[in-house]
């Protein structure tokens, strides 16, 4: 990916929350064929960016690096407060551990208050927070994560990511949750 | 011997074997089930424990700081293992298998012998082991064998100590974060720099688990060799898979939470050491505590693999 073929929508105010300078990207051992050379971009607070290119043009790659899951091989990108970026896989059932409880998901983020007090205390709040999105997994906060259903597992892993920071989806995730505003993006080879 | 004499025979020197194998398999179950990584350093982690335990009783030191140091052993087996995965970016079993046999191969050129016997020893539990023999004798004047009441009660307390710390840490928010890394097949909800810390974590209080189980069957066995560690990895998995089995067949649930994991290990304990224990009484010379592990994992593992398949899957 040389040149980010991105349709820039500004909604909001222009300042700054990401800062790509001259980003270069190879996978180890594959430095003669980048994944990514030489791309700039700024995205503003409030922006909606779209991704666009062929199956294997980076995109996912760009934003695993602007999440910090990758190591630049040159170049600089940098996050501006507020944004916390979290990348969440295309494949987000497998980021979830079948072996997990619901409520410990959202424990493993500290997405629920009082992480540290009594276990009550805790299960009160995990309580409130899945009933604030009205998943229907309020009262299976003792599930283990095999017995959900695929979306049921989407949403939970989107909850316990969202906990962390903002969340990067990859284009299947944008037809799972179809009441975000990223609904819409998911044209095929879109991120 | 009567039925009675063979039945507390059976069950004091079952109790006795299950209290080493309960924190072996323990340390399994967080280094290989909830940490994910295949650990063979357990082997090396249980001679080193053993080794220290023996050397430190040798030396006259109070028996907490004996068990100590063998739980420090433990820890900094695990820590070399991940470290030599971490920054050396070798391989997890490579890791793992390196370290083992360097600790095995090493350990008598540490300490400078390959054996070290503790019946000679006069200490805290060796007195212990006296009343216990006063007492046996009070209860059973004619046995030829010695029950161990006041043993049992302390290593069994240590046993119910290790587990309901096991259990409190990895329900910790800290603890759920090693258990993520063992269970997802991608764990990107943590950050990558942060998963070898965990993983870490895991491998320390695992190996230090079975570094304890070392230094216990050290007391039991009555001294250290060498040897005592080859295929300790083998009977910390028959046990954990046999203790998986009973229980998941109990609550017919593919997963177990913390406290049912530690209950399975438990459950898995005692009933190979019983049936280690009944072996031997039938007069089987053949009988070898790990060969018997090697023909109880393959059993198990064939039958787990249709019943629970993640049971099977060990690595």
């Amino acid at each position: 990916m040389e040149n980010m073929g991105a349709a820039h929508d500004v909604t909001a105010h222009y300042d700054k929350v990401i800062v790509a300078d001259c980003l270069s990207f190879a996978y180890p051992g594959r430095a003669d064929t980048p994944i990514i050379k030489n791309l700039s971009f700024e995205v503003a607070e409030g922006e909606i960016v779209r991704i666009d290119g062929r199956n294997g043009a980076g995109k996912s790659t760009l934003l695993k690096i602007v999440a910090g899951d990758l190591e630049l091989t040159g170049g600089k990108c940098a996050i501006f407060s507020p944004v916390a970026p979290v990348y969440l896989d295309q494949n987000a059932m497998a980021a979830t551990a079948d072996g997990l409880t619901v409520f410990e998901h959202l424990h493993l983020a500290a997405a629920i208050e009082g992480s540290a007090g009594l276990r009550r205390k805790r299960i009160v709040s995990a309580r409130k927070l899945l009933m604030r999105f009205g998943v229907d997994l309020e009262d299976r906060l003792d599930s283990f994560l095999c017995e959900l259903s695929g979306g049921q597992r989407q949403i939970v892993a989107l909850l316990t990511v969202l906990a962390r920071g903002t969340a990067i989806l990859n284009e299947a995730h944008c037809e799972e949750f179809p009441g975000s505003d990223l609904s819409g993006c998911g044209e095929e080879g879109s991120d | 011997m009567g039925a009675l004499e063979t039945g507390l025979f059976l069950v004091d020197s079952s109790l006795f074997n299950a209290a080493g194998f309960f924190l072996v398999a323990l340390g399994v179950l967080v280094s290989i089930r909830f940490t994910g990584f295949p650990d063979l350093t357990v082997d090396g982690s249980f001679t080193v424990g053993a080794a220290l335990y023996a050397m430190s009783v040798k030396a006259g030191h109070p028996t907490p700081f004996n068990f100590l140091l063998a739980l420090m052993g433990g820890a900094l087996s695990g820590s070399l293992t991940c470290g030599i995965n971490h920054w050396l970016r070798i391989g997890k079993i490579i890791s793992s298998v390196i370290v083992m046999l360097t600790l095995i191969l090493c350990t008598p050129y540490v300490f400078g012998v390959s054996t070290i016997g503790l019946l000679a020893e006069t200490y805290w539990l060796a007195q212990v082991a006296q009343l216990d023999t006063t007492i046996s004798r009070a209860i059973l004047p004619e046995a030829y064998f010695s029950l161990h009441p006041l043993i049992l009660l302390i290593f069994g307390s240590a046993c119910l100590a290790a587990a309901a710390a096991v259990i409190a840490f990895f329900r910790s928010a800290l603890g759920i974060q090693v258990r993520y890394l063992g269970s997802a097949q991608i764990p990107s909800l943590l950050a990558p720099e942060v998963r070898w810390k965990r993983q870490l974590v895991g491998l320390c209080i695992g190996n230090s688990l079975v570094a304890l189980g070392g230094a216990v069957e050290a007391e039991r066995a009555g001294g250290f060799n060498q040897s005592m560690g080859l295929g300790v990895l083998l009977v910390g998995l028959a046990i954990l898979v046999l203790g998986e089995s009973l229980v998941k067949g109990r609550v017919r649930r593919d997963f177990l939470g913390v406290g049912e994991s530690a209950v399975a290990v438990g459950l898995g304990a005692l009933a190979y050491s019983f049936g280690i224990q009944v072996l031997l009484s039938l007069n089987l010379t053949f009988v070898d505590v790990r060969l018997t592990a090697t023909g109880l994992l393959v059993t198990m593992l064939a039958v787990a693999a249709r019943r629970h398949p993640n049971s099977a899957h060990l690595f």
